[in-house]
């Protein structure tokens, strides 16, 4: 007898059709109290058949109610959805209870269709979008396609069953001996005969999760395997696999479910990436190295180039102004001052170039020396009044006594003559230079601005480069792009930092240097005399 | 004139351009192409003021120098190196008490001037052949 509860008549109409096909005996109610009444405890309904979408309460309670009164043995309910997505309109809790069937129509009709093969009854619950659970073939259909090797093994280690999936691993001829390790391939256990026999075992993962699966009843997930097995031409190759490991009883006797998945190709991949790896590390460093023999080139050159340049300059700036006492033409006074002008350019070039490289070399440490800061940046005023005087410049200088820094005065008159020369040139005549500065604890801030031309942001970013020009058209005697290069290198000698400030083309430059309160030793501080 | 400034380089260019500036001034001086002309000249008895090349070949500046203490004709001389190269090598340490000055390859013609005149000046405040130690600049 089956019954059926649905208060859908189509629905009954529909089930009665195809279980008169198949000449099932059948009830029809329409609520869950019917069901039960309609249900004789001697003789208890062979199947029940619920609509899911009929009103009359929780199918998923009536289930169990069925359950409880008839028991799973002798009654078999299905729950009936027409819906492809039957588990978004089941409520939750409706799996692992049994024997329960979800399906539609079709899938019913396939149910009581005796023609059908296991199989073709899994692919027709497939095209119903649901999935028998409890059902031995179709069980053994997911366990034979599924795409990993799984494995089933008993408990001396053979191998019961193993599914379709082609084995990467196989054992030489597979029929001498089914052990695991055998099986898959391993060195060892195919010339012992069997998994765990041999030395090298005694580490081995797989004899081990092996043993512990059985003897301990527990479960291993992924865990990673390696075995020696063998390859082309006598020689022996590592496989790396993930091992999942599962307990089960079949027929009284505890098996276990075993599930590969390979990894050789990844391990292999990571191998090569770390290799790779290894070897661009070495490139770097050989690239580093060649970068730097050219940069000491570079540095060899210029001292040569230097040299080289220098002595023959020697009577062009010592001779040239001698003729000014001689040329009564004001024509050839003005050639003359020209030949001048550019031979102290050329002068002037290199004799920064070659300062730049002093303070580039490592080692040449400043020679520091407590002065006072208002002071020292006072004598360089004083030193550089006449080009201030002659280019309607004023300059003020605001630092505020009293302040006290140890600098190489050298040095440190450089960096100020540069940055006071840099403030001239840059700007139109008639400027104003000021000169200030921050202290705290650690460190002073000076800084000196003007009312110059200022900079654009990539011009900013570049202000340090040597031999960087913010406009290389302008063919200026009195720039070589490199004070700020040298600067720079000044300040780092000093350990402390310089950096650029300009709100834009126009509206004037700052430049800010940060330099340590203390020297970092305090030995090699001198105090000023 | 009593010549009394000695100009020692490999390079004619040099030589002849910083007997010119001298001899605007009045100076004199002679010209020698190497470290081993140099010895020769001070062999016969030449005492003053040298301006002596650091990078000659054969025999360098430093070379040169050696030289002259080791034969004994460093005493009532003012050695002062000319120089195209920046950092001084480490030869300075053990003969910078024997060298009064550097001068700057290319010079100003003016500061050279000047340079001779004031070690000329030394030079006059002790005996010839008496060497200068003693004084000082100060």
């Amino acid at each position: 007898m089956i019954v059926l509860a649905s208060d859908d008549l189509v629905t009954r109409q529909a089930v009665s059709v195809i279980l008169r096909r198949y000449d099932q005996p059948s009830t029809f109610v329409s609520t869950g109290r019917e069901v039960l009444s309609a249900c004789d405890k001697k003789a208890p309904p062979e199947k029940v058949i619920l609509d899911v979408h009929a009103e009359m309460g929780d199918p998923i309670s009536l289930f169990h109610r069925i359950f409880q009164t008839f028991g799973a043995e002798k009654t078999r309910v299905f729950l009936l959805t027409h819906d492809q997505d039957a588990d978004a309109t089941l409520p939750p809790g409706h799996c692992g209870a049994g024997k329960m069937f979800l399906g539609g129509l079709a899938d019913l009709e396939a149910q009581f269709q005796p023609s059908a093969t296991p199989l073709e009854r899994f692919g027709q619950a497939l095209s119903v979008d649901q999935i028998r659970l409890g059902s031995e073939d179709e069980f053994m259909a997911v366990f034979l396609h599924a795409p990993i090797p799984i494995y089933l093994i008993d408990p001396e280690g053979q191998v019961r069953r193993a599914n379709r999936v082609k084995n990467p691993y196989v054992g030489s001829d597979g029929k001498s001996s089914r052990d695991i390790g055998y099986v898959l391939g391993c060195l060892h256990a195919q010339k012992e005969g069997r998994c765990g026999m041999a030395s090298q075992c005694r580490n081995c993962l797989l004899s081990r999760i092996i043993r512990e699966t059985l003897r301990e009843d527990r479960n291993f997930h992924r865990k990673e395997i390696s075995l020696e097995v063998s390859a082309e031409e006598e020689s022996s190759e590592n496989i790396h696999a993930l091992v999942s490991t599962t307990p089960l009883w079949i027929d009284r006797k505890k098996m276990i479910l075993l599930f590969l998945e390979d990894v050789s190709e990844l391990r292999r991949s990571q191998e090569l990436l770390a290799e790779f790896n290894r070897n661009l590390e070495t490139l770097v460093a050989r690239r580093t190295a060649e970068v730097q023999a050219l940069l000491e080139q570079k540095k060899e050159f210029i001292r040569q180039l230097g040299h080289d340049l220098r002595t023959p300059l020697t009577p062009l700036v010592a001779l040239l102004p001698k003729f000014r006492e001689h040329l009564e033409d004001p024509r050839d006074r003005e050639m003359l001052e020209l030949i001048i002008s550019n031979t102290d350019y050329i002068h002037q070039l290199v004799v920064r170039t070659l300062d730049l490289m002093v303070l580039e070399n490592e080692g040449e440490q400043p020679e520091l020396r407590m002065v006072e800061l208002r002071v020292e940046a006072n004598n360089v005023l004083a030193d550089f009044a006449p080009v201030l005087k002659e280019n309607g410049f004023t300059a003020v200088n605001n630092i505020e006594p009293p302040v006290r820094l140890p600098v190489d005065v050298v040095q440190f008159k450089e960096l100020l003559l540069n940055l006071l020369s840099n403030a001239v040139k840059f700007s139109p005549a008639g400027g104003r230079i000021l000169i200030g500065a921050n202290y705290n604890e650690k460190e002073t801030t000076l800084s000196v601005s003007d009312t110059g031309v200022g900079m654009t942001p990539e011009q900013l970013s570049r202000v340090f480069d040597e031999f960087y020009k913010a406009d290389p058209s302008r063919h200026d005697r009195g720039s070589l792009g490199l004070g700020l290069s040298i600067c720079k290198r000044i300040v780092n000698n000093h350990g402390g930092r310089i950096w650029v400030e300009s709100p834009g083309l126009g509206k004037g430059t700052t430049v800010f240097i940060t330099l340590p309160s203390h020297a970092p030793d305090a030995a090699t501080v001198r105090e000023e005399r | 004139m009593n010549e009394r400034i000695m100009i020692v380089d490999d390079d004619p260019a040099v030589r002849y351009t910083v007997q010119e500036v001298l001899r605007g001034a009045n100076l004199s001086a002679i010209a020698v192409e190497s470290g081993r002309a140099c010895l020769e000249e001070l062999r016969n008895g030449f005492r003053g003021v040298i301006l002596l090349d650091i990078m000659m070949p054969e025999m360098d500046g430093w070379d040169t120098l050696e030289a002259m203490k080791r034969e004994g004709l460093s005493e009532g001389n003012i050695v002062c190196m000319l120089t195209a190269v920046i950092s001084p090598s480490a030869e300075l340490e053990t003969l910078k008490d024997d060298v009064l000055d550097y001068v700057r390859k290319p010079f100003d013609p003016d500061g050279l001037i000047a340079t001779a005149k004031e070690y000329l000046s030394y030079l006059r405040t002790v005996p010839e052949g008496d060497g200068y130690e003693g004084e000082d600049k100060a």
